[in-house]
């Protein structure tokens, strides 16, 4: 479903932030890319999400490319960061059906979408509730169930656990996995390892804007030859850091 | 274009969520500018003669004739009055200093003369036409009235100016059917001109109504409008964009231009009613001013032809749509929030710095003046006022502002799209 | 010791700037800049070259259209032909002002001597018919239109005669399209018209044809000597421009950099963090304070200095105290920018609600600027005011020592309370959350009970008053609103018929309050005779209907026009139901009235003359009718439909009725004729037609009984409505000789007599008795 092919990025002539990268990610899979702070990550998801575009190199989201057909990859990205603060003096309910008109869903599709949506999430009771006066976990589960709301093929997801409580997390993680079964290809970016390891079919490591190692989370352990993912992450991090 | 309609209405619908919001950005500005326009001549006054009320008029030596025109004469009545006689009079003006202190304060003394102390002025006046109407003709009045006023002073000038043609010359008029004697008779003044025409006195009092409108109107709708614009356009793009929720609509399949042009739909049907209700309150502010004080900014009867008021509610929307290019382009071309307010409040400067200008200046605009986007508007909107407005200048505005706006729109959203 | 460590810590992070020094500028920002100089030069070009834009402005007509001509006024301008013929040719062509150099002047051009003025003689009764007059004046590019009365040289001869003392009158009406033709009417009537007075008084044989009794001559005293030179120019711009640049350049950096901070931090989320640490939150202010003054105070030092050089200050006392001045002031204004960035949440929200702190300042400034020379000395001992006029005395060279000391004083006073409250803002956990917690916790606090204090009482009495008041004025403002855009086109209408100029005219001499009401109920008279006055009404009465269907449905928030127009009293289901409430109401306000008249007639007060209804005037009455349905329904609406479920809404219905009846009253009695008893009747009923409401539950009974009401008394038995003189009647009646006011109401119709207060209070015994049995049967049933 997404195919990255030597894509670079860079913000400034004389410094690359992503030095080629290349990974597939196939339907029914959930991609993990891990990294520390400043490796690119965020770029780089956002250059999948088309809100960049690479300096060099392709991007193809179901074999479609963002310079012909972007409105139609659109249709087929469910985006999430963590970033979004949402309007204070908004509905969760507002909200929703603003973005399905966006995605042009039709009228008598909506209601029962919302319905389900909002209940698997347990925002129906604050359906007409200001954000201001709702909790981060609970704007957090809107945002997500926002994102997901014309159903798309293709996920990409910028550390959605962040800031939530186990429970929620969990809600989160859950869903993840269902959606997987269901044969959605998932990319996520993520800082917490138990979800990575729990979640993830194929990690890549991004350290200095460049794929240090990819596979699964066994295959990693192999390939550092230690005990842990965590041990693994450290040692391949060192590995290819340059100062 | 119907998702256009979609960000547009969710816009509209956001900005009416939140009450403070709504009052700050239709009624606030309106407001405070209407609370502006009416105390800044109090202030004026205030500043210049040290109280609110207006001063009386010190009139010397008052004949008869004058007392009665007073008594039965509307226009004379606006004015208080304090009569004083020669001797009082020369009392005061022996201290040289403290007669100046008073005229600096906004003393006017109508001071009336016959030419001799010993003979009064009505006397001296109907010696004259008794003079005539025994067929003299070499029979002259020495009758001076002196109208004495800081010269120093604007207010005080213009105050003069206005008891002159407001009062003094009537009472003139009034003398040969008053003291004519035997003359008025004959030889009266033969006709009357609009002593009761209601149309003329309209037009009359939009005469001065819109010149002083010219002045003041324009300068204030283009501060409203970019005040509006600037906290639109750092609420719906800038603070979205810092909030990330614009990645999220952009992430929609539907085209950037589309969010984009809804959204400046928004602002700019927003800003041109709130425009438009501040325009509202400005006539009526007009309309309740009957005091017509000399330096009242906005006097009694500002009135605009249909003509007239078609080309400033044309002018609104297109200079909005200017503003919003100018400000979406400066929100796109900078990534730091504090950069971005202070480059958005730098031209606020500029519009005040215009609307001073345009107070204070007396000539008409230069022709590169019609050229010049955004001020070219303020002059078009004053020259309405004026009704000097020229088609060709319509034209040339309408179309160079709606050109550039487009420009600039453009130019921003494919830099942006190449990011 | 550590608060002092504190406040330097913020005060240096002010000056720790990731990056570059100040601000990016953005190239729309850049251009902004470039376009408002080359707008000042253009502005300063146009002193310079005054005469330039004059070729823009050569579209000026100069004809003047002349009606009823009498003949000494066209031999007169016969007589001035040569004269004009002479100037045409001197002042050349017509459309090149710049061969006309003397006739320029800064601000306009001036056109003397109608040169160019050709006289085109028309003819009309219609005196004030404005519509025809700009329609000649278009056609044949006139600026003025002279009107004179039809025997104008018959009534000046009867006045030299002796025989008429009146003085006819000359009307005249100019051209909207250019503020210039108001300058060259005024010319015209002193100069022409003056000329042409001095002629017919020659043609009389008066000897002497201009009179100058007296003269009126300036006489302006200079209070303050003039300079002029360098130094003149170097003081003026000491006390105005160099104070106001000082002003912006302070408020402005102020602004940028003082609402980003604290409001910043907030929107970030980093203030929290240095709220918890151990510093007092003095100390944070105060913090705050110094980095924002010494921040703004680099660029407002150099300007003060670079300034103070130019205009020839170089005393180091001046200086010492221009800079006293300036950081005086910037220490008032950054404490005003800390206490709001404090309010606000976000810096946009903070920068917004600065700026009209902002424009007041600025504004300040300008009334200063205006009265330099004028000022009290007063002023230099107060804050902001004393600071101006400081720092132009400062730069002119003479120092006010105790008005810097004074102004310094009050104004760093002025500034410790705003930092004191900024502190207690801050202490407040009320300003740091979002105001809409803080409400829900006092709506909970308000459930729960609790005494309620003196403040929230106030709040209750104003609230109720400013409710009763908008119920009030709110029928006031639509009628009048609705009545008077009726008005425009039927008195426009009027002003263009011929027979009406010398009523029109006549109204000059309307001066008596008295003789006002009189006028104005003449004019309604005549009015109720005119169709397009009708039908204006019917549709002002409309308007006011449908107006307040809307009305209804903001106010009250009702879902759906038809359930408004329900809660109107209107409710629109039933079509059954609403033929017989109609008809019924028809019915009844047709008997209630015939039997008002028929007291009248029993009592031997009236006696009908015929029938005299003409079959012209079938039209107009059809009109009529036409207009008491929308008539009937829109007072019903105002007074009983909307404002009685108002007031229920929030009072005991008696209330409502009280109210709504009172008003109805009032409303009625500002007509002619009023009198007590009229408005007691009034009152009743429109308590008759509340109660009729009240046990109806729709107003559709009700204002059919009004429009038969209104309809049978005036239109078909031919009395006044409510002082209004009715026309078109299908009868005419006349009071008899003896008849008492007292019965039959007099001028203002039946509503003014004992005749209708019988009839009324039998009607309201019946409908209390209808109510109370009905409220029986509820009651029974529940």
């Amino acid at each position: 479903m997404i195919k990255v092919v030597d894509v670079h990025k860079s913000y400034t002539k004389d410094r690359e932030t992503i030095k080629g990268v290349s990974f597939e990610v196939r339907k029914g899979q959930i991609f993990g890319l891990l990294g520390p702070n400043g490796a690119g990550k965020t770029t780089l998801m956002q250059m999948i999400a088309t809100l960049m575009k690479p300096t060099s190199g392709q991007i193809l989201i179901d074999g479609l490319s963002s310079d012909k057909d972007l409105l139609e990859i659109h249709r087929k990205i469910g985006f999430l960061t963590n970033e979004i603060k949402l309007d204070p003096m908004s509905t969760p309910n507002n909200l929703f059906n603003f973005f399905a008109e966006l995605y042009d869903i039709p009228a008598n599709e909506l209601k029962a979408r919302k319905e389900e949506s909002f209940a698997r999430f347990g925002i129906t009771p604050f359906a007409d509730k200001r954000f201001n006066e709702l909790s981060t976990g609970m704007k957090q589960k809107i945002s997500i169930a926002i994102s997901l709301i014309h159903n798309p093929p293709v996920i990409i997801f910028d550390e959605p656990t962040n800031g939530l409580d186990i429970l929620t997390s969990k809600q989160v993680t859950d869903y993840l996995k269902e959606l997987k079964d269901k044969g959605h290809a998932i990319i996520l970016s993520t800082h917490i390892f138990s979800v990575a390891e729990e979640l993830c079919d194929d990690i890549a490591i991004l350290v200095d804007g460049r794929i240090a190692a990819q596979g699964t989370v066994q295959e990693l352990i192999k390939q550092a030859e230690v005990e842990t993912f965590e041990k693994a992450f450290f040692k391949i991090y060192v590995d290819n850091h340059v100062e | 274009m119907d998702k256009i309609f979609v960000v547009f209405k969710w816009e509209i619908q956001k900005l009416f969520s939140s009450w403070r919001k709504t009052v700050a950005l239709f009624l606030l500005p309106a407001i405070l500018l209407m609370v502006a326009l009416n105390i800044f001549p109090l202030l004026i006054n205030y500043m210049s003669t040290g109280s609110i009320n207006k001063k009386p008029v010190t009139v010397v030596g008052a004949p008869e004739s004058f007392k009665t025109f007073v008594d039965e004469t509307v226009n004379a009545r606006v004015y208080t009055y304090d009569y004083m006689s020669y001797q009082e009079f020369s009392k005061i003006v022996e201290d040289k200093n403290s007669f100046h202190k008073q005229l600096k304060k906004g003393m006017l003394v109508c001071y009336f003369y016959s030419g001799d102390p010993n003979i009064e002025f009505d006397q001296e006046i109907r010696a004259y036409y008794d003079e005539i109407s025994h067929e003299n003709t070499e029979a002259v009045s020495r009758a001076v009235i002196y109208v004495a006023f800081d010269e120093n002073s604007l207010t005080s000038q213009a105050r003069a100016e206005q008891f002159k043609q407001g009062v003094l010359n009537d009472y003139q008029d009034s003398l040969i059917d008053t003291l004519g004697g035997n003359y008025a008779i004959v030889g009266s003044s033969l006709f009357e001109t609009d002593s009761f025409n209601p149309i003329t006195d309209f037009e009359d009092y939009r005469t001065t109504a819109n010149t002083a409108a010219a002045r003041v109107v324009p300068g204030v709708l283009m501060i409203m409008m970019y005040y509006c614009v600037y906290s639109l356009v750092s609420d719906m793009f800038a603070s979205e964009r810092d909030r990330g929720f614009m990645n999220k609509l952009i992430m929609t399949p539907v085209s950037r231009r589309k969010i984009y042009a809804g959204k400046i739909l928004a602002i700019n049907v927003i800003v041109t009613c709130s425009t438009i209700i501040t325009m509202c309150l400005l006539f009526l502010s007009s309309w309740i001013n009957r005091s017509n004080d000399a330096m009242s900014l906005l006097p009694f009867g500002m009135m605009l032809t249909p003509t007239e008021l078609l080309i400033i509610l044309g002018t609104i929307p297109i200079t909005i749509l200017l503003m919003t290019a100018m400000c979406i382009s400066t929100v796109f071309s900078l990534n730091r929030m504090q950069d971005i307010t202070v480059n958005l409040q730098l031209p606020l400067i500029y519009f005040l710095g215009d609307f001073f200008l345009q107070m204070f200046r007396g000539s008409r605009p230069v022709t590169l003046e019609y050229f010049l986007p955004l001020h070219n508007s303020l002059e078009l909107m004053a020259e309405s006022y004026l009704a000097q407005n020229k088609a060709w200048h319509v034209i040339v505005i309408y179309l160079l502002n709606i050109a550039i706006a487009f420009l600039v729109f453009r130019i921003t959203f494919r830099k942006e799209e190449l990011k | 010791m550590n608060t002092g460590r504190g406040i330097k810590a913020i005060i240096g992070s002010f000056f720790r700037k990731r990056g570059q020094m100040g601000a990016e500028a953005s190239s729309a920002a850049f251009l902004a800049s470039v376009f408002f100089v080359i707008a000042v030069a253009c502005c300063a070009a146009s002193f310079v070259m005054w005469w330039f834009p004059y070729h823009l402005f050569s579209d000026e007509v100069y004809n003047v259209v002349v009606v009823n001509a009498p003949d000494s006024f066209v031999e007169y301008n016969e007589e001035t032909q040569a004269h004009r013929d002479e100037l045409a040719r001197s002042y050349g062509d017509r459309y090149n002002y710049f061969s006309n150099w003397g006739h320029m002047t800064f601000f306009e051009y001036r056109y003397e001597g109608y040169g160019w003025t050709e006289f085109i003689y028309k003819d009309t009764d219609a005196l004030y018919d404005f519509v025809t007059f700009g329609g000649w004046m278009r056609d044949n590019d006139a600026y003025l239109t002279v009107v004179f009365p039809k025997d104008f040289d018959e009534q000046i001869r009867l006045r030299q005669e002796g025989t008429i003392s009146e003085k006819p009158q000359i009307l005249t009406y100019y051209r909207t399209n250019s503020m210039l033709y108001s300058s060259f009417k005024n010319d015209f009537i002193d100069e022409y018209l003056g000329n042409y007075q001095s002629k017919i008084r020659a043609d009389y044989g008066l000897k002497i044809t201009s009179v100058a009794d007296s003269e009126i001559k300036d006489d302006p005293i200079t209070t303050v000597e003039n300079q002029y030179g360098i130094k003149a120019f170097a003081d003026t711009m000491s006390r105005t421009f160099i104070p106001i640049l000082l002003f912006v350049i302070l408020l402005y950096s102020s602004m940028s950099i003082g609402t980003n901070v604290i409001a910043g931090q907030k929107e970030r989320g980093t203030f929290t963090g240095i709220l918890l640490t151990p510093m007092p939150r003095y100390a944070i202010v105060l913090g705050y304070l110094g980095g924002v003054v010494l921040k703004t105070l680099i660029p407002a030092l150099i300007v003060a200095t670079i300034s103070s050089l130019l205009v020839g200050q170089f005393n180091p006392a001046g200086f010492l105290a221009l800079f006293l001045y300036v950081i005086v002031l910037e220490i008032f204004i950054a404490a005003v920018t800390i206490m709001i960035s404090v309010i606000n949440n976000t810096v946009v929200s903070a920068q917004t609600a600065f700026l009209p702190i902002f424009l007041i300042l600025v504004a300040v400034c300008v009334t200063c600027i205006q009265s330099v020379s004028e000022r009290d000395d007063f002023y230099m001992f107060l804050p902001v005011h004393g600071q101006f006029y400081g720092i132009g005395d400062v730069l002119t060279g003479n120092t006010n020592l105790p008005g810097l000391i004074v102004s310094s004083i009050a104004t760093l006073l002025l500034t410790a309370i705003m930092i004191v409250i900024t502190v207690k803002l801050l202490h407040s956990e009320r300003y740091t959350v979002s105001i809409d917690t803080v409400n829900s916790k006092e709506i909970r606090r308000f459930k729960e009970g609790g005494k309620s204090s003196p403040l929230e009482i106030l709040n209750k009495i104003t609230d109720g008053f400013s409710y009763f008041i908008t119920e009030l004025f709110y029928p006031l403002v639509v009628l009048s609103f609705y009545q008077l855009l009726a008005m425009i086109p039927v008195i426009v209408s009027y002003m263009r018929k011929p027979e009406y100029s010398a009523f029109i005219s006549d109204l000059r001499n309307v001066g008596t309050i008295s003789d006002i009401f009189d006028k104005t109920f003449e004019i309604f008279g005549i009015f109720f005779k005119d169709p397009l006055f009708l039908s204006m009404m019917t549709l002002g009465y409309v308007l006011i209907i449908i107006t307040y269907f809307i009305h209804a449905k903001r106010v009250w928030k009702i879902k759906g026009l038809k359930n408004a127009v329900a809660s109107c009293g209107f409710p629109v289901t039933d079509k059954k139901h609403i033929a017989k409430h109609y008809g019924l109401g028809f019915l009844f306000g047709f008997l209630m009235m015939s039997s008002t008249i028929a007291i009248m007639v029993i009592t031997g007060q009236i006696k009908f003359s015929g029938f005299s209804l003409s079959g012209a005037a079938i039209g107009t009455f059809l009109v009529n009718l036409l207009m008491w349905i929308p008539q009937g329904a829109s007072e019903e609406l105002m007074f009983r439909g909307y404002m009685i479920p108002a007031f229920n809404k929030r009072y005991k219905v008696f209330v409502g009725v009280f109210v709504s009846s009172i008003l109805f009253s009032a409303f009625h009695s500002l007509n002619a004729g009023f009198t007590p008893l009229a408005s007691f009747n009034l009152a009743l009923i429109a308590v008759l037609f509340a109660l009729i409401y009240l046990y109806t539950g729709d107003i559709w009974m009700t204002s059919a009984m009004h429009t038969a009401w209104n309809l049978s008394q005036g239109n078909i038995y031919g009395l006044q409505v409510s002082g209004n003189e009715a026309s078109n009647t299908v009868f005419s009646a006349v009071y008899n000789e003896n008849a008492k006011s007292i019965i039959t109401g007099g001028a203002f119709g039946p509503e003014g007599g004992l005749a209708t207060t019988t009839v009324t209070v039998i009607c309201l015994v019946i409908i209390i008795m209808l109510l109370v049995k009905k409220s029986r049967k509820a009651s029974n049933k529940s």
